[in-house]
């Protein structure tokens, strides 16, 4: 099975398959052998080369997130077929597609500063949620129309809640 | 025989849980108490009893006097613990625990009053020769009277609510024309935010440090010192970073600021453990008081690490009656200690707030390494309540030891389902103006972060290892998730290895 592996602007096709005491993966068709094992879940422990790494991993929405080294890093990872079926389902778009203004953290929401039917600019502040006693602003990232708001004003919310649904622009 | 016999500790998080730990060392008996949301904390689980005392917000739970109060009956507990933050500088709290026959871990009522009030700390403070910050000891009555008052200390000076705090309802003001609508504002903010628009104004102190000395006072009269803590690495008033000694204190400073905080507490008839703030200059050398906080500090195992002392004990010790259970003379200053606070905020999104649940948690060990927390892997972290989780504090033999040390210490840290400031500290812990110091003070963060202090974004061999890590990691809990069908390796990552050596060991090959 191969994935599509990325990282900021790298993108790696990667193969991986079970050689003893490690892995081969065969990065863009070249392979690469790593001592490699999970001493504890999470931790995966490495040698390549004759440098030692411990990673640690958890899965995401879209791939995995590793730290090492203090640094946290979030990777792509999809299968190559679910990224095939992606494509021809069409896929979220940028600009156009309109957008989804949720939270990534559980909070409160104090302060609704836009209604249904109103049109936002791109950047412009549309809910300020609380949580840990700071307030927060969400913006939209591009401009369109309030097309719902499934929620009010006091009302708490999980972490990934969907707050204010914006259609794109009319085109007229 | 120990001070108590039981303690109620009415708090939550790390702090309760250091006080359950120097409680437990005594042999003293511990009732936790706990709101809805913390139902699953560290502290309900470290106590020897534990009480619900309402919903998760704080009002309705670890600030409901009436309600600890009938919990520390029910448990038959002689003495209550307040920690820091809730109910530790409330007067009226201290007042009723103590008219309920219990005895309250912290100072008198009135100590507490009097410090409690930024306007009749700093009268109480000038009467007892501290030195304060030149400005009114009266609050302003007029724009006509600030101007003038303005004018004779010299601009720049800054506007400060007498009911304020965490840098509420505080104005700087740097030219004349600016003062009549900062004092506006200040009051306006004063009165939303404390129901007090009392505003008096003081000299502005530029680039001043941040140094606290720690009093530990008994009641046979003693009123000693701890020496002092640095706290000048702060974001908008909250500290982040603490050590003792602070780096840039001459011995005969350092004599007079430590004498100047015991006659603060002496002044006050204080007892038990307290801080008293200053702002230094840098420059001259001067100090002056800013206020003081009449309990046992976030910051205090920085003052453990380098004086040996226990200080939660201590407490304990002398509000029993006991005298302090050191001398003065027997306190020094042995090496060198520094705190991080981590918080469940994200540097590298303007310090957000990042409520939600621990994935994995591996704290650093090994040398002069003590990590005061209340968390666990899969600990979901509240909304309700501060979002510091944690600290991180390193003792080393002199400065240069302990910041090699923390840095040493952060590498080791594992911290992943939550987003955490660790990278902070990493980037403070080595950047060149805070390891030389001198020229550090309470505009640290503002000035450089984002400038020359930024967060460390990796490295090219380490973005090769992740991705690789990241493909094995997949390829592993696909195994899983297709129900292991592949026959041999149906017990999850790292059997295919467990297997390989038992092939080996059986002498096959695959």
């Amino acid at each position: 099975m191969a994935w599509e592996v990325t990282l900021g602007d790298r993108a790696r096709r990667m193969e991986v398959e079970e050689i003893e005491g490690g892995y081969r993966v065969i990065v863009d068709g070249e392979p690469v052998e790593v001592h490699a094992s999970f001493p504890q879940a999470g931790v995966l422990r490495m040698v390549h080369g004759a440098r030692s790494y411990s990673v640690d991993v958890r899965a995401t929405a879209d791939g995995q997130e590793a730290v090492l080294g203090g640094v946290r890093y979030d990777v792509g990872v999809i299968d190559e077929r679910d990224k095939a079926l992606r494509a021809l389902t069409g896929g979220a778009g940028g600009a156009g597609a309109g957008e989804v203004i949720s939270t990534s953290m559980p909070g409160k929401v104090v302060t609704l500063l836009v209604e249904v039917g109103e049109a936002v600019e791109a950047g412009q502040g549309c809910i300020v949620i609380e949580a840990m006693k700071m307030e927060n602003e969400l913006r939209a990232a591009h401009a369109g129309v309030v097309q719902s708001i499934p929620v009010a004003v006091g009302e708490a919310v999980e972490g990934g809640a969907e707050l204010v649904i914006i259609a794109p622009p009319s085109e007229e | 025989m120990p001070p108590f016999r039981k303690v109620l500790v009415a708090n939550r998080g790390e702090i309760a849980l250091r006080v359950i730990r120097g409680c437990r060392e005594l042999g003293i008996a511990t009732v936790a108490v706990f709101s809805e949301a913390d139902a699953e904390a560290l502290h309900v689980r470290a106590a020897d009893e534990a009480y619900c005392i309402g919903p998760a917000p704080s009002a309705e739970s670890y600030l409901r006097q009436d309600v600890i109060l009938e919990v520390a009956r029910t448990a038959g507990a002689d003495a209550i613990h307040p920690g820091y933050g809730f109910l530790s500088e409330n007067a009226a709290f201290a007042r009723a625990v103590a008219d309920a026959g219990i005895t309250f871990v912290g100072p008198p009522a009135e100590a507490m009053e009097v410090m409690g009030d930024k306007v009749s700390a700093r009268q109480t403070m000038m009467k007892a020769g501290v030195p304060v910050v030149p400005g009114t000891t009266e609050p302003l009555a007029s724009v006509e009277e600030a101007e003038r008052v303005a004018a004779e200390i010299g601009y720049p000076v800054m506007l400060k609510a007498s009911a304020g705090g965490g840098g509420k309802g505080m104005r700087a003001v740097m030219e004349p024309d600016q003062l009549a609508p900062a004092l506006r504002a200040a009051q306006s903010e004063a009165r939303n935010s404390f129901g007090d628009d009392r505003v008096y104004v003081e000299k502005l102190v530029q680039r001043p440090r941040h140094v606290e000395v720690q009093i530990f006072s008994d009641t046979h009269g003693n009123h000693l010192h701890l020496f002092e803590r640095d706290c000048s690495i702060q974001r908008r008033h909250q500290k982040l970073v603490e050590e003792s000694p602070c780096p840039v204190l001459r011995p005969e400073v350092r004599d007079a600021i430590t004498t100047v905080a015991t006659r603060a507490a002496a002044a006050i008839d204080y007892v038990g453990a307290g801080t008293v703030e200053f702002l230094y200059d840098n420059a001259t050398e001067d100090f002056y008081f800013l206020e003081m906080n009449t309990r046992l500090q976030v910051e205090h195992p920085v003052t453990e690490m380098v004086t040996g002392i226990d200080l939660v004990h201590a407490q304990l010790v002398v509000a029993a009656g006991e005298p302090a259970p050191f001398r003065q003379e027997d306190l020094r200053i042995h090496g060198h200690a520094i705190e991080v606070r981590i918080c469940a905020e994200d540097p590298a999104e303007n310090f957000r707030p990042a409520p939600g649940t621990i994935a994995a948690l591996r704290e650093p060990t090994g040398p002069g390494v003590r990590v005061d927390a209340a968390w666990y892997a899969g600990y979901e972290v509240p909304i309700f309540y501060d979002p510091m989780l944690a600290k991180l504090i390193v003792w080393g033999a002199d400065r240069e030891t302990a910041v090699r040390r923390m840095r040493r210490a952060l590498a080791e840290f594992a911290l992943t389902g939550i987003r955490h400031n660790l990278a902070f500290h990493r980037a403070v812990m080595s950047h060149a103006p805070f390891i030389e110091g001198s020229t550090v003070d309470t505009g640290y963060i503002a000035r450089h972060f984002g400038e020359d202090l930024t967060l460390d974004e990796g490295s090219d061999e380490h973005r090769d290892v992740v991705m690789l890590a990241a493909a094995i990691a997949a390829h592993e809990e696909r195994k899983r998730a297709t129900g292991a069908s592949g026959g041999e390796n149906t017990t999850g990552p790292g059997n295919a290895w467990a297997m390989a050596g038992r092939l080996r060991s059986l002498g096959r090959t695959r």
